[in-house]
């Protein structure tokens, strides 16, 4: 099993909603796909599910082009759509069996995976419930519970971390990692980066339609040159100030520029109101061990009371911040 | 092809079981009998024409405008709501949905008029008229209400599929849907009994046909 995308490009109007977009993809891989709002990723997936018409360039999935095999390729794709509604009189147990025959499974099979994607998503409670009655939370279990009824090959999810609990996610990230263990492609976008970089093992970033870039995060991270990051965590809150950076003579000690980000009080967690921990972007390529004593002799003119000073691979956040402008996810 | 026919069944039965949790299919099921109960027992002066044939326009025209509603008001809200993507990832064509949706629709509006109608042909045989010609006489007015609501309700689809407003759908499929399915009627008022049978009947198959083909058409492009 394999997908590749093919220069694949599409337009709403005038808008270019993708441009030239190519990737592939082999089993077990799992792709984090992230972007700004409306940078192309559920066109991306709409497309690969047969949803989307009338763009240029070609997908594949196995060696068969997507519009030419469009029936065998249901059968293998699961898609949990972003937001998609039921029809709420349906009951879960009644949704799940319309869309277990309509992909192809009959009888014995039919009622055998039913049961069991309702005991996988905790969902063997409500079976009865009309979907009415059910909380988002079940509801976007129930969507993950209908795309896995058919047991594809490939399963696409569209920001499907949207409405779960932390306790919903925790077993979604299992989820995804017996999939991606037993073989399956897995395509998900998701606003929640940190999850996303704990989960894929492959990333692609979109922007405006186009993709930047693709890789494992080590890749990226080298790839994209971004420097790392000094974390300073003060002893006393509201200290840190951005502008005394400004008078480390960065020259004289290498340092040739930094961004300086400081999180707000409710990020740094400080109660009182003022920044207790502050990250320093450096440049790519500058050696941090020798920022260090020109950060240090900074705060020192400041009196200020470290309680931790070190640096930090740049996180996937980090990465996508500095690609994207800041744009938000 | 195979799995497309099979797919249509399973849709179909799908629909059928929604309409039957439809309030509006209830208040048709048991509206349109109580409406020639009514016609019936009142027994008002008609112009001549038989009253069977003036409950069944009388069906036609609120069993339409009803069902036309109902067409318009779900398929935009279903539309809205992104509920085709969960069938449009499987063997499901979009032709496929909305013909299923119209047939179950149509296949709810023929029990009510059955129903309708069959009650006026017992209250017509409690009074001891003859079974025979009334059973030839029901024939007609129940294929001129079905003409009328075939019509009716293949453009409740169309502005279904047209419309992401769901007041915007129903107002103008109540409007229009009563408009167009006139024109299963109005040959009555003009030709033979015959013809303007053959007519409404013609019109009843065609009309929705073209309407159906321009909206799946609509449907086929529109983006979900």
């Amino acid at each position: 099993m394999s997908i590749v995308f093919e220069a694949v490009s599409k337009k709403y109007g005038q808008v270019q909603a993708l441009d030239a977009v190519s990737f592939s993809l082999n089993p077990g891989d799992v792709l984090g796909y992230i972007g700004p709002n409306g940078a192309g990723k559920s066109t991306t997936m709409r497309i690969l599910c047969g949803l989307v018409k009338g763009y240029s360039g070609q997908v594949l999935v196995d060696g068969l082009n997507i519009e030419q095999s469009r029936g065998e390729l249901h059968r293998r794709i699961g898609f949990v759509p972003q937001d998609a509604g039921f029809q709420e009189w349906r009951s879960v147990r009644h949704a799940l069996r319309t869309f277990g025959l309509l992909s192809g499974l009959r009888g014995a099979v039919l009622d055998q995976r039913i049961e069991d994607v309702l005991k996988r998503l905790e969902l063997a409670e409500v079976a009865k419930r009309r979907i009415l009655t059910l909380s988002g939370g079940m509801r976007q279990r129930l969507r993950f519970a209908q795309a896995l009824l058919h047991d594809p090959a490939i399963l696409i999810l569209d920001e499907p971390l949207n409405g779960l609990d932390p306790a919903s996610r925790y077993q979604f990230r299992q989820l995804i990692r017996e999939l991606s263990g037993k073989g399956r492609i897995i395509i998900f976008s998701s606003h929640i980066l940190n999850e996303m970089e704990d989960l894929a093992n492959r990333i692609a970033i979109l922007h405006q339609g186009k993709l930047r870039r693709i890789g494992t995060p080590d890749e990226l991270r080298a790839e994209y040159g971004l420097g790392l990051v000094v974390e300073i965590e003060s002893r006393q809150s509201a200290e840190l100030q951005a502008d005394w950076f400004d008078a480390v003579p960065l020259d004289r000690l290498d340092l040739p520029e930094m961004q300086v980000s400081m999180p707000t009080a409710a990020e740094s967690g400080s109660p009182g109101g003022g920044p207790r921990l502050a990250r320093l972007h450096l440049k790519p390529g500058t050696d941090a061990e020798a920022c260090m004593p020109a950060i240090m002799q900074a705060l020192a003119i400041h009196n200020i009371g470290l309680r931790s000073l070190r640096h930090v691979v740049p996180s996937l956040e980090d990465m996508y911040l500095a690609l994207t402008g800041g744009e938000a996810v | 092809m195979k799995n497309s026919k099979s797919n249509f069944g399973i849709l179909y039965r799908d629909e059928l079981r929604g309409f039957f949790h439809s309030r509006v299919m209830l208040v048709l099921w048991i509206g349109l009998p109580l409406v020639s109960l009514f016609f019936q027992l009142l027994q008002p002066d008609v112009d001549g024409m038989p009253l069977l044939t003036f409950t069944a326009l009388m069906i036609g025209s609120i069993g339409g405008t009803l069902s036309s509603v109902l067409m318009a008001t779900t398929i935009t809200g279903e539309r809205v709501n992104k509920i085709y993507d969960l069938f449009l990832v499987r063997p499901v064509s979009r032709a496929l949905l909305m013909l299923a949706k119209y047939f179950a629709a149509l296949s709810c509006l023929f029990l009510a008029a059955v129903l309708a109608l069959g009650l006026g042909l017992v209250v017509d045989l409690a009074k001891g008229l003859p079974s025979f010609s009334l059973l030839t006489q029901l024939l007609q007015p129940l294929a001129l209400a079905m003409a009328a609501m075939a019509i009716a309700s293949a453009v409740g689809l169309l502005f279904g599929v047209l419309f992401n407003s769901v007041a915007a759908s129903a107002i103008l499929s109540v409007y229009l849907g009563n408009q167009l399915s006139a024109l299963a009627i109005l040959p009555g008022l003009f030709f033979s009994e015959r013809t303007a049978l053959l007519l409404a009947v013609s019109g009843g198959i065609l009309l929705p046909a073209l309407i159906l083909s321009v909206a799946i058409g609509i449907f086929r492009k529109k983006v979900l």
